[in-house]
């Protein structure tokens, strides 16, 4: 397996979505390619750092405002 | 005799919409507190505009309240409120004119699989150190901004995916899109993130 279609297999392999012996042909290059589990690493920190970035800006601001407004539209 | 007082912030969501369904303003306005703040997040970083993304709260949560009986508890609540709000958003989108932002993803340069793939013997493996990292604010704008490159079909998936946790299958649904092309767009979504951050810790 070349390193080129080990990262096309990432978003399976992390979500358990591959065939058996994708996954074993995959582990055995993740054991001889130290760019690859690098590769690995890292696009699985991605989206954890990524989720915390977002959450941190939470807007509770707008909430009273929003709860106004529907009030005054869905209130019989 | 006493009327019985609901503290409906000890209720959950699924007790929340059974009252909702009685018609239970109080329990809708939990709802609303509860919701609204991720809902804001997600509309904004989705249509990139404070103003279209009041809009889509509104538009989400009347729409959450007039159609709360078409809720069927097959998916989590919130994940049907943040479908909503995606396709409010998306909406919004849809209706304003792009500057040459183009509807192939496969003609956007930033988005060339080759180079997203590309990686090498003298890259950093940042992973370890990424909860250290997040406390460094100048990455956490360049994330920021990164997310905010993102073309609009990518950005959208890896939010519902990576932020807001919906399935595969919830977001193929949300898109009109299938599985495989919800999969293929958080795979080149996430590609493109984590080229740009190593990008900046290898600078």
């Amino acid at each position: 397996m070349r390193c080129k279609e080990v990262v096309e297999l990432l978003c399976d392999y992390l979500e358990g979505d591959l065939p058996e012996d994708v996954k074993k042909e995959l582990e055995e290059h993740f054991n001889m390619c130290k760019p690859c589990i690098k590769f690995l690493r890292t696009y699985s920190a991605t989206s954890k750092i990524c989720k915390q970035v977002v959450e941190e800006n939470l807007d509770e601001e707008c909430a009273e405002e929003l709860k106004k407004f529907l009030k005054t539209k869905l209130s019989t | 005799m006493a009327t019985k007082v609901i503290d409906y912030k000890s209720l959950n969501d699924e007790e929340l919409v059974s009252l909702i369904r009685n018609k239970d303003y109080s329990a809708f306005e939990e709802i609303v507190d509860r919701y609204s703040p991720k809902a804001m997040r997600l509309a904004l970083k989705i249509t990139k505009n404070r103003e279209d993304a009041q809009d889509v709260l509104q538009d989400t949560f009347v729409s959450v309240y007039k159609n709360i009986d078409s809720f069927k508890g097959e998916s989590a609540f919130s994940s049907w409120l943040y479908r909503i709000c995606a396709n409010f958003a998306l909406m919004k989108l849809r209706g304003r004119r792009y500057d040459g932002q183009s509807d192939s993803l496969d003609e956007n340069p930033n988005m060339d699989i080759e180079t997203l793939a590309a990686h090498s013997h003298s890259e950093n493996d940042w992973s370890e150190r990424a909860d250290k990292l997040f406390l460094r604010k100048e990455l956490r704008q360049k994330i920021d901004q990164a997310i905010e490159k993102l073309p609009d079909e990518y950005r959208v998936v890896f939010l519902l995916k990576d932020v807001e946790g919906l399935s595969n299958e919830e977001i193929g649904k949300t898109l009109d899109i299938t599985v495989p092309a919800v999969k293929s767009r958080l795979h080149r979504a996430r590609l493109f993130l984590r080229k740009e951050i190593s990008k900046y810790l290898n600078e």
